[in-house]
């Protein structure tokens, strides 16, 4: 379980990036971590994996605090960045280097993986493109087995076959133990994967919840011309017409479209959050 | 699970290390046999002996910070801190691929660079006789390594800090730092000298641990005058600078514990 608690953090002492963030993070999810450019979705990841120090709260990934990057806490989290740094070795020698350092690290897992993502095994790592690189990286992120597992853009660079290829290997890595992170501005590519949205907005989180709920709550349409319904909490132009989100009357909860979502909590931050946060769906 | 220091790990990452600078490692010390002969052919085998302080500091510090490298950059960095080993393991791996293994490799080269120069161009002399050195070595092994090691153990931190401290311009930064840092060491060395032994010593040349010291006097037309150091001074040079090194090495590690990305 993944534990934060009146965090703040800043870069500059003039301009505060986290300012009493609080976070609970429950494992058996695949969280969707969002927010514009800036927001500080890396910064927060790079806390939760010891790479960064709060200036003010505590974190805590169940009894481990990242900050003092104990060994057994470091083999239970995989942190794989936008830019990623590879030794002068091909695939098979940083298996074999640099597996030994995670327990959990499945051979077998890892082989299928490089397979299903068509990755050359042979040539170096230097050698290779960002996209192969990244695959790489993923399959061995994957393979590790750790607890927890934080992609920081993970999609940025794959091909479109690699994408569909990521998300299938992404979903059989996942089981009950594991908290998935992902931080993204490719909602589109893994809007299927995730369970738990995390908006991070003006310092805090604005939204953290499950789909199901923001689906029960929130009702998403599509529609050629600009939606003349009442009571439409928010309404964008999109490349295959307009997108709308309403209150949700209904029993069942309905499926999410997490970019309107997502631009709807920019852009009416009240409205959207007074839905969720309130006890019963009322405008 | 041992969090502190583990021998199976240290090793794994010796190999992971290894694996991924053995090649730079084999140029960098390729070039250096190549320059030692060269400067033993042009200067003399004397050349190569003056030069074995200067470049086993020189390619120490740049060896050094090729390995600390890995502590500088966001890509490096990231990747090191998130290794599961431990700090300490982590840290004793500059300390083994840039000091532990670093000073017998470049002190096989120099006689390797001897032998070569001496066997294949001067045809005279042997292995034996390289081994013995010129008077200052054999009179003294002690009086030759121990200022190099000494003056290498308090370059090497600063590189290591360098790096962790600085996310920009750490090698400029580290050069400024040693010079600041010789700069600072002159002077007290010369107060030191004034109250302890009423001796002006300025501008001398010598080995910290030497129990002499020569420094040029312009007096009688520029001369170089030799006195002994006393025996209280030799010691108290030994301890500040070893205080000094491992005070260095201590700020490092614990820099290194806090480096965040």
């Amino acid at each position: 379980m993944i534990t934060i608690r009146n965090l703040d953090f800043w870069y500059s002492k003039h301009e505060s990036l986290f300012d009493d963030l609080n976070l609970d993070m429950q494992p058996g999810h695949i969280y969707g971590l969002l927010g514009k450019n800036g927001a500080g979705k890396t910064t927060l990841l790079k806390i939760m994996s010891g790479l960064s120090f709060p200036k003010r709260g505590e974190v805590f990934l169940d009894h481990w605090i990242p900050r003092q990057r104990h060994p057994g806490f470091l083999q239970d989290i995989f942190l794989l960045p936008e830019e990623i740094y590879l030794p002068l070795i091909n695939a098979e020698s940083l298996v074999r280097l640099y597996a030994p350092f995670y327990p959990g690290f499945s051979r077998e897992q890892f082989t299928r993986a490089m397979e299903c993502l068509e990755v050359n095994t042979v040539r170096k790592l230097n050698k290779i493109s960002y996209g192969q690189k990244k695959k790489i990286m993923i399959a061995f992120a994957l393979a590790c087995n750790t607890r927890y597992l934080f992609l920081d853009e993970p999609t940025n660079g794959l091909d479109i076959p690699s994408k569909a290829a990521f998300r299938s290997l992404l979903a059989s890595a996942f089981s009950e133990d594991r908290t998935i992170i992902l931080s993204t501005h490719q909602v589109r590519d893994l809007q299927s994967l995730i369970d738990h949205v995390l908006i991070l907005s003006g310092r805090r989180i604005m939204i953290h919840q499950s789909l199901d709920f923001i689906g029960s709550r929130l009702k998403f349409q599509r529609s050629v011309t600009r939606p003349e319904i009442p009571g439409v909490l928010f309404s964008w132009n999109t490349e295959m017409g307009h997108a709308c989100i309403l209150p949700n009357f209904d029993d069942e909860p309905g499926p999410v479209d997490i970019e309107t979502l997502f631009n709807g909590a920019l852009e009416v931050p009240e409205k959207i959050t007074h839905l969720l946060h309130s006890e019963i769906p009322v405008l | 699970m041992n969090t502190k220091f583990s021998l199976k790990r240290f090793w794994q990452q010796i190999r992971f290390h290894g694996a991924g600078s053995w090649k730079s490692y084999t140029i960098a010390y390729g070039i250096l046999i190549i320059l030692m002969v060269y400067l033993s052919m042009v200067g003399g085998y004397k050349m190569i002996l003056a030069f074995y302080s200067f470049a086993l500091c020189i390619a120490g510090t740049l060896i050094s910070a090729r390995i600390f490298r890995s502590w500088s950059d966001f890509g490096n960095a990231s990747s090191t801190l998130m290794l599961p080993a431990s700090l300490t393991e982590k840290f004793s791996i500059g300390l083994f691929y840039g000091l532990v293994l670093f000073v017998p490799l470049f002190t096989c080269i120099y006689y390797f660079s001897a032998w070569i120069t001496l066997n294949i161009f001067d045809h005279a002399i042997s292995i034996k006789e390289i081994w013995r050195g010129p008077e200052s070595l054999h009179e003294s092994a002690y009086a030759f390594f121990m200022p190099t090691i000494m003056l290498f153990l308090l370059v090497q931190p600063i590189a290591l800090y360098s790096a962790v401290r600085f996310r920009k311009y750490q090698f400029q930064i580290m050069i400024l730092l040693i010079i600041s840092l010789f700069v600072g060491y002159y002077y007290a060395q010369h107060l030191l000298m004034l109250n302890l032994t009423k001796m002006l010593a300025f501008n001398y040349i010598y080995f910290v641990v030497g129990d002499h010291l020569t420094y040029f006097t312009a007096k009688n037309g520029g001369s170089y005058v030799t006195i002994m150091v006393p025996a209280i001074i030799q010691k108290l040079n030994i301890t500040m600078w070893m205080i000094f090194a491992a005070g260095m090495y201590v700020v490092a590690f614990l820099r290194l514990k806090e480096r965040e990305i």
